[in-house]
């Protein structure tokens, strides 16, 4: 799936877009284009001119960049916006980026981010969105990895009032690895939905999709995972696991997880769980004298961190944590 | 003191308590013992106020502390104390700072200051080295991973660091061979003191050798339908409940 174009919302495929409304969403808002801007840090120096609503990047071959790249993108009442990311790891790179979604208003993103990792390459990029919970996000990333490449993305989505986050990861060479995390935070009518295709093309490849909800209020909360397994692709490594936590009687979640096999000898599992506080470690907490809200804390804050702790760049665990305890306070 | 009187209790609509009485000094140690089925895990979570465990009648003073009126977490406040049947694991959340947010919320509860991080670890390092606790324990998950023998350490840890007036001890016995059995019970035995009394509830009489109690009781069909001192667990470990509970 690619850039969705505002006049080809009438052709989208039904079927991939049944639990998110996306016509209905931007039917509530009135927008004009404006040029996508992003604020960059540390990226200067791999910046490669392109015209207005792309940026493209290029990390040269072996080139090691430890301070993460932060590309950051605030929105702004009343504007509708096109951008377009490319970025290029060559072989043997290694490189970390931030990508931080703001904004206040309505508006609509709509963002195509490519990313292709080059040989032995690796990329880890982390997602934060922060968005008004008027505006429609819709964010698409494609992966291409060629062999020994290795990407790891964490997403926090504290969220929009309609988003869409959908990663399509191409396992184009052997012996690559995908890791995909992500916490959507979901509450009042806000609608989340992360949309995940991992494409294992070439074998000996590997890939883990974790990703949890929390649902408060009227919230309606999307997953739909899929590992398609193409014929050559032997001995793949395709996993995946849905936890959502509902704290709300009215919030929803629909999960949609697709297994598509055409190799013979291969690893793949996928899991789903929905539901409220489990009972049982809640009174164990509580019978050690931990009073009901501080329990309630500590059993979500420890929901949480299963995925924050999947970040092994300390920087961005950190920054992360923060911002997650604020939206859940 | 703890003054159980004429207790009922159900779950689902089902009466599993039918009238139960029981009485333990300060300073003692009482035994329940009872067929599978019995109640003996229905009575320690209906005192520890569990969820779905609906009391229909009767009372449960502590100190003259009505338990029954108060929260869980107002019970461990007001001393009580349940060493689980099963260990409850939560990932997630690491062993000190649940024994930590445990310690604080009691000494608040109780109008006391947080406890100075220092003393804090102070006091955990003693307690367990006495139960033969490693450090790596506490830094996992509560309970995760733990062996059977571990997490019952574990309850035996918690109960020394929050230092209750009744802990009940559920089947702590079940799944520990003879050398853990002995480092609980040791664990057990040095809490014993004049302020705090045990229920101990077993199925088995071999757990009483070890934490000898002061009184025996026999609990079946939900009350308590006997009560002796320790000849009476060898007595029942003989015979069998058939006999005694027909
Ligand atoms: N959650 C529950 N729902 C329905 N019945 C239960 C539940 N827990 C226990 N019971 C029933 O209550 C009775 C007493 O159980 P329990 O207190 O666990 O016995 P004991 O600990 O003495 O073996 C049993 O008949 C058991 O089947
Ligand atoms: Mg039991």
């Amino acid at each position: 799936m690619q850039n969705l174009l505002p006049d080809k919302i009438e052709t989208l495929d039904r079927e991939h877009w049944k639990y998110s409304n996306i016509k209905a969403a931007l039917k509530k808002l009135e927008t004009t284009e404006a040029p996508a801007v992003w604020e960059m840090t540390g990226a200067f120096d791999y910046l490669v001119p392109s015209g207005e609503n792309i940026v493209h990047i290029t990390i040269p071959k072996n080139k090691q960049i430890d301070q993460p790249i932060e590309l950051t993108f605030k929105g702004e009442d009343g504007k509708r916006y096109m951008g377009q990311v490319v970025i290029e790891v060559e072989q043997g790179a290694s490189v970390k980026f931030i990508e931080r979604q703001t904004g206040a208003g309505a508006y609509w993103k709509n963002l195509d981010m490519h990313i292709s990792v080059g040989k032995n390459a690796s990329v880890e990029f982390y997602r934060l969105c922060e968005e008004d919970p008027f505006c429609v996000v819709t964010e698409f990333m494609t992966i291409d990895l060629e062999r020994d490449a290795r990407f790891r993305a964490c997403a926090i989505n504290g969220c929009s009032g309609f988003g869409r986050n959908e990663f399509t990861v191409n396992i184009n060479g052997e012996n690559a690895e995908a890791d995909l995390s992500g916490l959507a935070l979901l509450r009042g009518k806000q609608h989340g939905d992360t949309t995940v295709c991992v494409n294992h093309i070439k074998p000996h490849g590997r890939s883990s999709q974790f990703f949890k909800t929390i649902l408060k209020d009227q919230s309606r909360g999307v997953y739909q995972g899929k590992i398609h397994v193409f014929k050559d692709a032997q001995k793949t490594d395709g996993y995946q696991l849905s936890n959502n936590l509902l704290l709300s009687q009215q919030a929803e979640m629909d999960i949609k997880p697709e297994l598509e096999i055409y190799a013979d000898d291969v690893k793949c599992s996928h899991g789903s769980t929905t539901g409220e506080l489990d009972e049982t470690p809640m009174f164990y907490l509580r019978s050690r004298g931990i009073p009901e809200d501080k329990a309630r804390q500590l059993l979500i804050e420890a929901f949480v961190g299963e995925v924050l702790e999947k970040i092994p760049c300390e920087c961005v665990r950190t920054m992360f944590d923060e911002r997650v305890k604020l939206w859940l306070k | 003191m703890l003054i159980i009187k004429n207790l009922t209790a159900e779950i689902d609509g089902k009466q599993i308590l039918n009238g139960l009485d029981l009485e333990i000094p300060s300073g003692e140690v009482h035994a329940i013992m009872g067929p599978n089925g019995a109640g003996k895990s229905t009575l320690s979570y209906v005192l520890s106020g569990r969820d779905g465990y609906e009391v229909t009648g009767g009372s449960a003073e502590l100190d003259g502390v009505d338990l029954l009126s108060l929260d869980p977490n107002e019970r461990a406040a007001a001393g009580l104390f349940l060493a689980f049947q099963y260990p409850v694991e939560i990932p997630g959340v690491q062993m000190t700072n649940f024994l930590k947010t445990a310690l604080n919320s009691i000494r608040k509860a109780k109008g006391q200051d947080e406890i100075e991080a220092l003393d804090f670890l102070k006091l955990l390092k003693a307690k367990q080295k006495d139960l033969g606790i490693a450090d790596e324990m506490l830094k996992r998950a509560v309970n995760v991973g733990f062996s059977g023998g571990e997490k019952k350490r574990n309850e035996v840890l918690q109960m020394a660091m929050l230092e209750p007036k009744f802990c009940i001890l559920d089947e702590t016995d079940s799944g520990l061979d003879i050398d853990a059995l002995k480092v609980v019970a040791d664990g057990v035995n040095r809490l014993r003191a004049k302020d705090r009394s045990f229920l101990v509830i077993t199925h088995y009489q071999r757990l009483l050798d070890y934490i000898v109690p002061d009184v025996v009781h026999v609990l079946a069909g939900g009350k308590i339908v006997k009560t002796g001192g320790p000849e009476l667990a060898k007595e029942l470990e003989a015979k069998g409940y058939a006999e005694l509970v027909a």
